[in-house]
């Protein structure tokens, strides 16, 4: 007997708070967070037969999110490419509301991260991203992305390394060292 | 004396600057649902669901991109080439700078003219960007990675090729494959340029006339073309008309240089020749300045 199907709304009340954060982190300062918030949870409603309950809901959920901000960060390079984003645009942009020095230095932090984390792959920008940045543990990390922890471990110092590396390399370009 | 922070610490430091990412608030979450909801219909609607979602996504971009602020050429050259995707051989990605654009020889949305124009500037390329392999069909790959691949492929045949034709075909390819896709409107934007480099310059004028040029990135750029474009066929009422809407907006420098010399010379007569002096006040060292100050002579 197959289980019940998930109810989406029930399904949005819970975690959608939880899936905007990962948007949010994953696609950067850049991301379109409510468009993607919305397209995880069409899928999700519509794979939802699909879903086993072989992983856990977070970990079926977080794997959708991965995708959708990954398509959409590929839709964005392409668009950049051939014409402009929405985001180059409105970087140019003076805002309407004056950021507070925190904030702003907040922003400059978040834009320079993500330069260099743009640099790795997506199993190591993800490492970095949850782990420096977002705080979970090397556990929590493991259980969104179906693996064990030992195998975070490793992606996480390989990342590091990398990101050292390419930061470097940034501030080598910006004349900073 | 101070020791300078090692790179560990220096990535230290800027993760704790950016920190970490905040949930949406209630209310903005409480608004995703509601526009959420009714995609989740019955089954037949969800095809219909998955393009409205795509397309706003894209209407919401392309609306933003209307007024860009500064100057970028309209496809930038090939100089860049990455693959979006990793693995993927030839799709692009990368922003590609003024510079490197210029390098090549990438300009702003211009129309190749029929008559003789004084020579923009160009850069000789110091190297010659690789050209991209004939992108392969594969049943079992990811659509936009397929879509992207095509688009990158007809630029490079353009700008690095310099093969109209064969850009032209590869949008065929691309409109055949991909009549519904998530980059129709960047194909056409390479099928205006192709179309106007082939001569082919009332279908590239019939297809600005077709597209909702508001809500295209670069769309004042676009309307500049049009409008000469227009003035070529000798629909002067109508290149006047697009060129001064172009101008009433903030354009590129480039762009409003040609779009005020076109206008000047689409005028009557009685009109054109403080027209062309406003020009060469405002453009002294322009692209057609010596044009302009030849029309000027007795």
């Amino acid at each position: 007997m197959s289980p019940p199907l998930i109810d989406t709304a029930a399904l949005y009340r819970q975690h959608a708070g939880e899936v905007s954060r990962w948007v949010r982190s994953l696609a950067g300062p850049d991301g379109e967070i409510e468009d993607v918030v919305q397209e995880v949870f069409i899928i999700a409603h519509r794979n939802r037969s699909a879903f086993r309950g072989e992983a856990t809901v977070k970990t079926w959920l977080f794997g959708i999110a991965n995708n959708v901000v990954r398509r959409q960060r590929r839709v964005q390079k392409v668009r950049r490419f051939l014409g402009g984003t929405a985001k180059d645009v409105a970087g140019d942009q003076r805002a309407t509301d004056a950021l507070a020095p925190d904030q702003l230095a907040r922003r400059q932090a978040q834009a320079r991260v993500y330069r260099v984390l743009e640099k790795l792959s997506d199993k190591f920008r993800n490492a970095i991203i949850l782990f420096e940045l977002e705080g979970r543990s090397a556990a929590e990390i493991a259980e969104l992305h179906g693996v064990t922890p030992q195998v975070v471990w490793v992606w996480l110092s390989r990342a590091r390394t990398q990101f050292y590396a390419h930061l470097e390399a940034l501030e080598r370009a910006e004349g900073v060292v | 004396m101070t020791n300078k922070p090692s790179v560990e610490e220096r990535a230290r430091a800027l993760f704790q600057a950016a920190g970490p990412s905040e949930p949406m608030s209630p209310e903005a979450l409480a608004n995703v649902w509601k526009k959420t909801e009714p995609k989740l219909g019955p089954s037949f609607l969800r095809p219909l669901s998955k393009v409205l979602l795509v397309a706003a996504a894209a209407i919401g971009a392309w609306w933003f991109t209307a007024s860009r602020p500064r100057p970028l050429p309209m496809l930038p050259a090939a100089t860049a080439v990455e693959a979006p995707v990793t693995g993927a051989p030839v799709a692009v990605a990368k922003p590609v700078t003024e510079e490197a654009a210029e390098a090549v020889g990438a300009g702003p949305i211009t129309a190749p003219t029929t008559q003789p124009l004084p020579a923009a500037p160009r850069i000789k390329p110091a190297v010659v960007p690789p050209v991209a392999e004939v992108p392969r069909s594969d049943e079992t790959e990811d659509p936009l990675l397929a879509e992207s691949k095509l688009i990158a492929h007809a630029v490079s045949l353009l700008r690095v090729q310099h093969d109209a034709a064969g850009a032209l075909s590869t949008l065929d390819e691309h409109a055949h494959r991909f009549s519904s896709g998530v980059l129709v409107r960047e194909a056409q934007l390479v099928r205006v340029e192709a179309l106007a480099t082939a001569g082919q310059r009332e279908a590239a004028l019939r297809l600005l006339e077709s597209m909702p040029l508001a809500e295209m990135p670069r769309g004042e750029e676009l309307r500049v073309l049009k409008g000469e474009l227009l003035a070529e066929t000798g629909r002067c009422t109508e290149a006047v008309r697009e060129l001064e809407r172009a101008l009433g907006t903030t354009l590129v420098r480039e762009a409003e240089d040609r779009a005020l010399y076109r206008r000047a010379t689409c005028l009557p007569p009685a009109e054109q020749r403080a027209e062309l002096e406003k020009y060469l006040g405002r453009f002294p060292t322009g692209r057609f300045a010596d044009a302009a100050r030849s029309q000027l002579e007795p």
